[in-house]
């Protein structure tokens, strides 16, 4: 895929002050079946770098670093660890690894953790 | 019988070798006066020489012309350069009002163009989807925009 005004909307969405634009992201951009679409929606979501645009793409089983796509959640998690806040991230991180009932995203949460803590 | 000493009859019959000798040399020498005049005509009793015959050097006039000649060939040439001066001008004329013309069609055209181009309204890719500028629209124009470029990518 290369549509340079699908990219441009989700940037511009990433980039928007109104929190209506996460869930304009999560609704339209997580759930495509288009796995560069979804990728591009990660990477938007995590610049966002607030509480609820993280809160999905680490919590939510299926997307952002529990992508069934390797490289969705590659992107997803090189972008957390490009961060330059980090604080919020690893507290999201920190409520996933105790809080979350299912295993395979808590394992997730940890490894994305540990390379957070090795990363910073 | 008279005799004839040797020495006196040697003389003789050089003397007779001489004059016969002088004969011949007038003999060769009529002939060659008789050779512009091959045919022996005569005037009065005369011998007509080459000098009244009309001299043979029209050739001799027609490589070299006269002053007259000269100017007379020098005004046709002047002539023929002015014809193919005046057809040079008139291919230039014809050239210069097709030129004209085409102008005049392309301006036309692109006139009608450009009153096509005022009635529809045309939006440029770059200035729309330019991210600064999505950035300050609403959400729900953007959710929208989105769906719709969802739906043609799905579609393709």
């Amino acid at each position: 895929m290369n549509n340079r005004r699908i990219k441009n909307i989700i940037e511009a969405l990433g980039k928007h002050k109104d929190d209506e634009s996460i869930q304009v992201l999560n609704e339209l951009g997580t759930n495509c079946p288009i796995d560069e679409i979804r990728e591009l929606t990660s990477k938007a979501l995590i610049r966002k770098n607030t509480h609820n645009a993280l809160e999905l793409m680490i919590v939510n089983k299926g997307k952002g670093i529990n992508d069934l796509s390797a490289r969705v959640a590659m992107c997803a998690i090189n972008e957390l660890l490009a961060l330059k806040d980090k604080q919020e991230a690893i507290k999201i991180l920190d409520d996933t690894i105790n809080m979350h009932s299912e295993k395979e995203v808590q394992d997730t949460a940890r490894s994305v953790k540990a390379l957070m803590s090795f990363s910073s | 019988m008279q005799k004839i000493s040797p020495l006196r009859s040697s003389i003789e019959a050089f003397n007779k070798f001489k004059a016969l000798r002088a004969n011949k040399a007038n003999k060769t020498e009529k002939t060659q006066e008789n050779q512009t005049n091959p045919f022996g005509i005569t005037f009065k009793g005369t011998v007509i020489q080459m000098d009244v015959f009309e001299k043979t050097d029209k050739a001799e006039k027609a490589t070299s012309p006269s002053l007259k000649e000269r100017i007379q060939n020098t005004g046709k040439l002047l002539a023929s350069a002015w014809v193919g001066t005046i057809n040079k001008f008139s291919s230039l004329k014809t050239n210069a009002i097709a030129f004209g013309n085409k102008i005049k069609d392309n301006t036309i055209a692109a006139a009608k163009k450009i009153r096509d181009i005022g009635n529809t309204k045309v939006e440029f890719d770059v200035f729309k989807y330019n991210v600064s500028r999505l950035q300050n629209q609403p959400v729900s124009e953007l959710r929208t925009m989105l769906s719709n470029e969802l739906q043609g990518v799905s579609n393709e």
